[in-house]
């Protein structure tokens, strides 16, 4: 008989990304720190009937996109954040030759993605910095995998446009 | 466009601040373990801050483990937390120890579970009351069977001696550990039953 996966094994296995994950969605630490908690203590609460066969990283994933709509709808946090804002840090000389302005690259790039709508915005993260499948997203997201790929595709598309120096 | 540009981790000092936080509001759930050897094989010890929550014996880690996770308990392994309760079990096995000095925690049980063991708790070492003693202890001198259930379904065992209490007329009982380690902790505490022999 397989060995049964206990939530201690999870909170062990996935606490930094999910942290990770709240933390570029929300753009602060307290509010990241909020999500972590409300993502594990509801996840505590469903383990028990969850499936042995199921996805454990997708489902805490899904619980944290949740509770991240429930946070963003609760107006603890503010939903998004304007363009201007990362264009206005983002335009100086252009290249990120510097470590300077490699952070001030990567604060530009959080800026935008947090001006993203908040479905986009975890599809994006799920997708290109937590590595997830497609597949995955779109059962985190709650839709078809082609919409999954529309919002990542959207996303990308809006990074491209915001961090585009003024002309 | 695939390539994204990295974007920033959180701060080591932002995760071990929320890591903390976490921790805090788990605490009302969080149960640490350890085992310790009995002349019967390793017996797993659980308690929250409340107290000893769990005794078990004859399951493996696993089985443990997912017993503290059904009654909704975070398990976190941590000998070090249960120095006292490690000792005390162990002097007991060893026969230098006749009482047990730790808190339990019985939230779990039904009001009526929970004054069968209080019940149990104070029959004395090396001593046994039958389960019609412990029924008319409650005040239910017509539930002998159920008590025999309360106390079968002891969540500390050991450190509440449902051991104690058997059969009338001279038979052990029953016992849910098995009644080969009931017979164990009897020798132990060196209780004489004829079908205990």
């Amino acid at each position: 008989m397989p060995k049964r996966v206990h939530f201690s094994e999870l909170l062990e296995s996935h606490e930094k990304e999910i942290y990770r994950f709240a933390y570029r969605m929300t753009g602060n630490p307290e509010d990241a720190s909020d999500l972590l908690q409300d993502t594990f203590l509801r996840a505590f609460k469903a383990f028990p009937r969850l499936p042995e066969s199921a996805n454990h990283r997708a489902w805490l994933y899904r619980i944290a996109h949740r509770q991240a709509l429930n946070l963003f709808r609760s107006r603890r946090v503010r939903r998004t954040e304007p363009l201007d804002e990362a264009r206005a840090l983002h335009d100086s000389n252009g290249h990120p030759e510097s470590l300077e302005e490699t952070r001030r690259l990567a604060r530009a790039l959080g800026h935008v993605i947090r001006a993203l709508p908040l479905r986009q915005r975890s599809a994006l993260l799920l997708k290109k910095y937590e590595g997830l499948s497609y597949a995955d997203v779109a059962a985190i997201l709650g839709s078809t995998e082609e919409n999954a790929r529309a919002h990542v595709y959207q996303a990308m598309k809006k990074i491209r446009d915001g961090l585009r120096p003024k002309e | 466009m695939h390539a994204v540009p990295d974007l920033p981790v959180p701060p080591d000092s932002s995760c071990q601040k929320a890591h903390e936080s976490l921790m805090k509001a788990f605490d009302p759930s969080r149960a640490f373990w350890a085992w310790v050897d009995a002349p019967f094989g390793p017996v797993f010890v659980a308690k929250t801050g409340k107290g000893v929550c769990r005794v078990s014996f004859r399951r493996s880690e696993d089985e443990f483990l997912s017993e503290l996770e059904r009654r909704s308990l975070l398990p976190e392994k941590a000998p070090e937390k249960l120095d006292r309760e490690r000792r005390e079990l162990g002097e007991y096995f060893q026969g230098k120890r006749r009482r047990f000095d730790l808190p339990v925690d019985l939230r779990w049980g039904t009001e009526f579970q929970k004054s069968v063991l209080k019940a149990a708790r104070r029959i004395p070492f090396g001593e046994c009351c039958c389960y019609a003693d412990v029924a008319k202890r409650v005040g239910r001198p017509n539930a002998q069977r159920a008590v025999g259930n309360a106390l079968g379904q002891n969540p500390v065992a050991i450190v509440i001696p449902c051991h104690r209490v058997v059969a009338s007329g001279g038979g052990i009982g029953g016992y849910t550990g098995g009644l080969d380690i009931k017979k164990t902790l009897m020798e132990i505490e060196g209780i004489e039953r004829e079908e205990a022999r």
